[in-house]
């Protein structure tokens, strides 16, 4: 008896991928999943080279609740976003070119991410969605480039202004001018540690290497006076 | 000023009065009352001086100058039909100065001196108990004073140095009371104990010796401080109850408010606990010849025996039950005892000791170990204590026991296929494998219902609709699983931060553990493991018996000597000449006492608590024929302390239960006879399996073919040594074992002949016929397993069992009994194959791993062997057997997380995997529900009682809580109150989602919160929800145990697969955590 999808599960599935999304490291790209819905992940791509540089853009992933076997997480740019590969309309990223079919085990969101950073560093202009973008960027390279530091511009204005789409995800990444305050802040969280384990010892003496029981003298430092 | 004057005036006429007494010849009772009452006015006059300024007076001037009070002590000698009371009288005054001075008065030697005087005297003569109380109070007032100036020590030696060689008198005085305590030792004003306020005086001295190294030595080398110590705790062991009275089923672990109550284990827990914290805080070199003494003088020659004595003092007839019984008892007792001992030691040096005594400690050349997995099997009451210990041990985190335990058998890889190894650390995130564990939860379908499934699928959507609120308490949350299994699963990764590899399949890598080990039988030692070149000279003389019994005579001539007038020398050289081979090898500048050596029982002196100093010389005789210049650097080579050191650290295997060095053609035979007791051994348990399916044997059976089993390797073990064999097994007899079909009652009649004839007739068979003896037998043996292998329908199929049986010629298994081929796992007919190949495959087996069986090792074995036997298992049981398996799967080494809930990692063909013994379970759940009207409501019954009952604990744990237990406890690591995590937590929290289920329903009954109720608690619920047939239900029918028992049985079950999918799910997430969790807390230098 096949037993079918739960909540808990797909929170698992998805702290899994968000797990090996950290491992990975994506220079540039800070996402996290919203505050409200474990289904929609709020992300911000700073670019720091290449035509858009400069542009900080903020898009969603939505992941569909048949995750991860249905269709495809779509990826949303929140603010204008002129690219051969993003529909001026919705924003939405033609993901589907690199993804046709999701693949579990196969496919993972942090290849997504990869995939984001990547239609900005290398543009493609087969199949576009945007044929306008397409079109200018191989044919009259200099009004793409304007158009799209219209994009990156406007994402620069906006970038502390709150969007009122995620104005109430307590995850909402949001801007703010730089404060000396919140340094503070800062180096408090980076020298934060888990003090609740301090308390929690194992044991062994055995010697590396030698799979031996009981074959160290010492112990554990930390039972030490 | 003045008023000064007048005091020290008022002083003076005392002491004048004093001193007119003094003068005197004679005195009589009035001169007393008269002295001492002008001494206690003078002290009060001092007192009152040293506790209202921080300097000396001139009332302190004045005493000095007097001598005031040696003077009265040194005259208090001469008049010794008062001594006691005049004593009495100087230790009050005593008592009274120092807790009232303001500054320390003991740096005035017209203080101190005669504060020692008095108190050497006092060791002469201390027979009142008034005495010693207000002794010991001023003992503790003086150690206080010494750890606050240690300077004061000096004055102690000092002063002491015209009474003989320096002593350490204040120390020595101490000594006897170390172990006092319990109910004949009334608390003081203040509720502290005489015994309690002496070793709070003691630890300071250990405090003190951690910083001073002279003190340290000076305890080791001249005080019996750790034999006492170690010694104390026999003596307080053997008055322990020998029994725990208690008619509760469930019981199988001694908690605080157990405990407590009984003084002669609150007295014993004290003693421990102050081992513990002298380890903890004394110098290094007192630590450690104290858990010398600990191992030597404790665990094996007095925990040893009382654990294991179930085999040893077996009554050879049946019908000596009752002293079965007892025995019985008395190893549950112990066995207890050790659990409640490692849940209460938190110095790693001390557990060290401990684990060690578990897990290679041989007694009777069984492993203590193997004899404990064993006793999992017991069916009694001793299976559930076994199952408690092991839970404890498990739940340490410790690297040691959980790779005997686990990895050594799992490192080799043996157990996955071979194409499987690098799927051993793969990760499913999909939480695939916890679906697989959730669908095997049990549907439990009514009799009535089966014949119309279309009723049954709409009472079910009845149930999905309409969920019945108060049967939602009942049921664990899956959310409550997932919060518990991802604290357990953190806490239990961190733990193991500090373990030396990651098992993960390839560190250590498959071949690095020594392949004999995990092919071995249950009796193989972890000695074993340890291969070391340059003892081989030692293990020689040691496994041989006449050598043996030459130092065990050795030993006894010594201790004779010692007793009356000094050394033999004459009668040592004699019997040293043999020995000193090897005593000499290991240069050792100390030796055990003999009887420690001995294991033999505790000389009395020892137990004796006053006689200290008669010991004290004793002990010290035996050290004479060692060279005097080793002693100095004792403290950098502790681990060559001891010539038969068992627990030398450095030297694990430089003991007597090294494996024998044999030369080569023996080792040969030795090697194929052992493969033969293997057979048979594999043959034997299967019996035994199969006997523990009918239920009706109790563990005689084992117990009696455990000792068929030592008695073979016994005699070949005498078969290495010498050439001729006194084997004491009736090999007529033991054929007829295996070739006649026999009744269980003939078995055990045949078994009893067996054992009880080995004492009277010996075969004087060679080795070399023993061999072949044991050759044929395992060859038929083999031949039996070989056809009902290659019967096609020996699957779980009972119609045709008897079929088989008959198909068998020669069969072993007696067909009344109702033999189940089936019964038996394929691992043991594989094991069996394995076994049987030699000669021709022993030199591969010993040179690749490729044909070694695969195998999970003894433990895992016997835990998953219990497991399948759930439907059988008494409630606690499967309590207690869940907890240890969700447990065991807490921990993320990939080796043991992918055997346990990785369900698509394919493992060999004969090892069953987890999801492969629940399926079983499943399916037989499934069919003995079918046999009962209603099993429905009985699950539903099961569960609410279940829920009452984990109240009615809690509730009890919350009164009893509140009361405060007698002992007092001061250490400022290890508080014996706080043991470690007791495995009782699981059986209160096995539903501990339904209690939490409870207090929101309590709280929030008429707004539920229903999006907390997910699929899968549904789902489960639905089965058990169906309500129509409740009044139909015959009472009696759960009035019977075994359905009773049934019925839990399935509601554990359901529980257990929600635990384990939600540990799944943990592990699925937490994984990737790795280096997130690690970063954050090797930054910390605490944790490291």
């Amino acid at each position: 008896m096949a037993m079918e999808k739960n909540e808990y599960a797909l929170d698992y599935v998805l702290q899994a991928e968000y797990n090996l999304l950290r491992k990975q490291f994506i220079p540039g790209i800070i996402v996290i999943p919203s505050g409200k819905s474990n289904l929609i992940w709020n992300g911000v791509h700073f670019i720091s080279q290449g035509p858009y540089e400069g542009g900080v853009f903020r898009f969603s992933i939505v992941i569909p609740n048949t995750f991860p076997d249905g269709d495809c997480p779509r990826v949303l740019f929140l603010s204008s976003m002129f690219h051969p590969q993003v529909d001026p309309k919705t924003g939405e990223l033609d993901i589907k070119r690199y993804f046709p079919v999701w693949k579990r085990n196969g496919h993972h969101l942090w290849q997504v991410l990869r995939y984001i950073r990547r239609i900005f560093q290398k543009i493609e202009t087969t199949n576009p969605i945007n044929i306008e973008a397409a079109h200018l960027y191989e044919q009259d390279p200099e009004t793409f480039l304007s158009k799209v530091s219209e994009s990156v511009s406007q994402s620069k204005d906006n970038l502390y202004t709150s969007d009122p789409s995620i104005s109430d995800d307590p995850h909402a990444i949001l801007f703010t001018p730089w404060s000396d305050k919140l340094q503070t802040v800062r180096q408090l969280l980076l020298s934060g540690k888990k003090e609740a384990f301090d308390q929690i010892h194992g044991l062994s003496w055995m010697k590396p290497g030698v799979h031996q029981i009981l074959a160290r003298e010492d112990t554990l430092p930390s039972h030490q006076n | 000023m003045e008023f000064m004057m007048i005091m020290e005036e008022v002083l003076r006429q005392h002491w004048k009065q004093i001193q007119q007494v003094l003068q005197k010849s004679f005195v009589n009772q009035d001169d007393i009352s008269c002295v001492t009452s002008h001494f206690q006015h003078a002290v009060t006059l001092l007192t009152n001086e040293v506790a209202s300024q921080d300097r000396p007076g001139p009332i302190l001037l004045y005493f000095i100058s007097e001598s005031i009070l040696d003077t009265f002590f040194v005259w208090s000698l001469s008049c010794p039909e008062y001594a006691v009371e005049l004593k009495y009288h100087q230790l009050r005054c005593f008592e009274f100065l120092l807790s009232r001075s303001q500054f320390e008065l003991l740096f005035h030697k017209q203080i101190f001196k005669p504060l020692l005087n008095l108190l050497r005297s006092c060791e002469t003569s201390s027979s009142l108990e008034l005495i010693e109380k207000h002794m010991i109070v001023v003992l503790n007032q003086v150690c206080v004073s010494i750890a606050k100036s240690p300077e004061l020590l000096e004055f102690c030696f000092d002063i002491s140095t015209d009474h003989g060689p320096s002593r350490f008198v204040i120390f020595s005085l101490l000594i006897p009371f170390v172990h006092r305590d319990g109910l004949a030792d009334k608390p003081s004003a203040q509720g502290i104990t005489t015994g309690q306020q002496a070793r709070d005086a003691l630890l300071l001295i250990m405090q003190l010796s951690h910083r001073n190294e002279q003190i340290a030595k000076y305890i080791v080398e001249n005080t019996n401080f750790c034999p006492i110590l170690a010694t104390g705790l026999s003596a307080l062991y053997s008055d322990l109850p020998h029994q725990i009275g208690t008619n509760n089923d469930e019981w199988f672990i001694l908690t605080k408010n157990e405990w407590s109550q009984s003084a002669s284990l609150v007295q014993f827990m004290n003693s421990l606990q102050f081992c513990n914290d002298v380890i903890q805080i004394a110098h290094p070199s007192i630590g450690h010849h104290l858990l010398q003494y600990i191992y030597h003088g404790f665990l094996i020659p007095v925990l040893g025996p009382s654990i294991y004595q179930d085999l040893h003092e077996l009554p050879v007839n049946f019908s000596d039950l009752h002293q079965l019984s007892n025995t019985m008892d008395e190893v549950i007792a112990a066995t207890a005892y050790l659990d409640l001992f490692l849940r209460t030691i938190y110095e790693p040096a001390l557990l060290k000791v401990f684990l060690k005594f578990i897990l290679c400690a041989k007694i009777d050349e069984i492993g203590l170990l193997d004899t404990l997995i064993q006793r999992i099997n017991v069916t009694t009451k001793l299976g559930l204590i076994s199952l408690g210990l092991f839970h404890t041990l498990i739940n340490l985190n410790c690297e040691d026991i959980m790779y005997r335990l686990v990895f050594m058998y799992l490192t080799p890889c043996r157990h996955v296929m071979w194409s499987q190894r690098r799927h051993i650390v793969d990760m499913e995130i999909y939480g695939k494998n916890a679906e697989r564990f959730l669908s095997l939860q049990s549907s439990f379908v009514n009799k009535n219902d089966t014949t119309n499934s279309t009723d049954r699928t709409q009472a079910i959507q009845v149930h999905f609709e309409e969920r019945d609120k108060s049967h939602e308490r009942y049921e664990s949350t899956f959310a409550a699983y997932l919060e518990d299994a991802h604290f357990n699963i953190v806490r239990c990764r961190v733990a193991c931060r500090c373990w030396s590899a990651p098992y993960d399949g390839e560190t250590p890598s498959s071949d690095a553990v020594i392949g004999e080990i995990a092919a071995n039988s249950l009796t193989t030692s972890v000695s074993t493991l340890n291969t070391d070149n340059d003892n081989s000279q030692k293990s020689d003389y040691l496994s041989t018996n006449t050598a043996n019994q030459n130092l065990a005579l050795h030993l006894e001539r010594n201790v004779a000597a010692s007793h009356d007038s000094g050394i033999h020398e004459e009668g040592l050289i004699e019997v040293n000449a043999q020995i000193e081979l090897t005593c000499k090898a290991s240069n050792s500048s100390f030796q055990l006492p003999s009887w420690l050596a001995n294991n033999q029982p505790i000389p009395d002196e020892l137990l004796a608590k006053r006689s200290t100093i008669k010991y004290h010389s004793y002990f010290h005789d035996d050290d004479d024929d060692d060279d005097d210049d080793d002693e100095s650097d004792d403290y950098d080579r502790p681990s060559s302390f001891y010539a038969f050191s068992f627990i030398d650290f450095s030297n694990e295997q430089d003991d007597m239960w090294s494996v024998k060095s044999l030369n080569t053609s023996d080792n040969l035979l030795q090697h194929e006879i052992k493969t033969c007791v293997e057979t048979l051994n594999t043959c034997l348990d299967q019996f035994r399996e199969m006997n523990e399916q009918t239920n009706e044997i109790d563990e005689n059976i084992s117990n009696l073919l455990n000792e068929l089993i030592d008695q073979i390797e016994y005699s070949l073990q005498n078969e290495s040594s010498q050439q001729t064999v006194d084997i004491a097994i009736d090999y007529d007899l033991f054929n007829e074992l295996f070739n006649k079909k026999l009744t269980l009652n003939e078995f055990l009649s045949i078994l009893d002949r067996l054992t009880d004839i080995r004492s009277s007739k010996k075969s004087s068979k060679t080795g070399k016929e023993v061999l072949s003896d044991l050759l044929q037998l395992s060859e038929q043996i083999e031949q039996h397993r070989a056809q009902s292998i290659t019967e096609p329908g020996s699957n779980a199929d009972k119609d045709k069992q008897s079929s088989q049986s008959t198909n068998l010629p020669n069969s072993i298994l007696p067909p009344s009994i109702s033999m189940d081929v089936s019964l038996f796992s394929p691992n043991d007919f594989s094991n069996l194959t394995q076994s049987t190949l030699f000669p021709t495959s022993i030199q591969h087996q010993t040179s690749t791993n490729g044909n070694k069986p695969a195998d999970i090792g003894p433990f895992l074995r016997t835990i998953f062997s219990k497991l399948e036997n759930m439907v059988q298992n008494s409630l606690y049981v499967n309590l207690l057997l869940t907890g240890i398996i969700s447990r065991l799967a807490h921990y993320s080494q990939p080796l043991l997380r992918s055997l346990l809930l990785n369900h698509s990692l394919v493992l060999e063909t004969n090892v069953k995997s987890l999801f492969q013994i629940l399926s079983n379970l499943k399916s037989k759940l499934e069919t003995i529900s079918q046999t009962y009207n209603n099993f429905g409501h009985l699950v539903q019954l099961a569960q609410e009682l279940l829920y009452q009952r984990e109240n009615a604990t809690k509730e009890f744990y919350e009164t009893s809580s509140r009361t405060r237990s007698p002992s007092r406890t001061r250490s400022k690591s290890a508080d014996p109150g706080r043991e470690r995590t007791s495995t009782r937590s699981r059986l209160m929290n096995f539903f501990r989602g339904r209690s939490r289920a409870a207090e929101r329903n309590d709280t929030d009954t008429q707004d539920h919160d229903h999006s907390q109720i997910t699929f899968i608690d549904q789902t489960s619920m639905k089965f058990i929800n169906i309500r129509e047939n409740h009044t139909r239900i015959p009472v009696n029918e759960w009035d019977d145990p075994k359905t009773r028992n049934v019925a839990y049985c399935a509601v554990i079950f359901n529980e257990f697969l929600k635990e384990l999918a939600a540990i799944t799910l943990e592990h699925s997430v937490q994984q990737f955590d790795d280096d997130l969790i690690f970063e954050e807390i090797s930054s910390n230098p605490f944790l490291f």
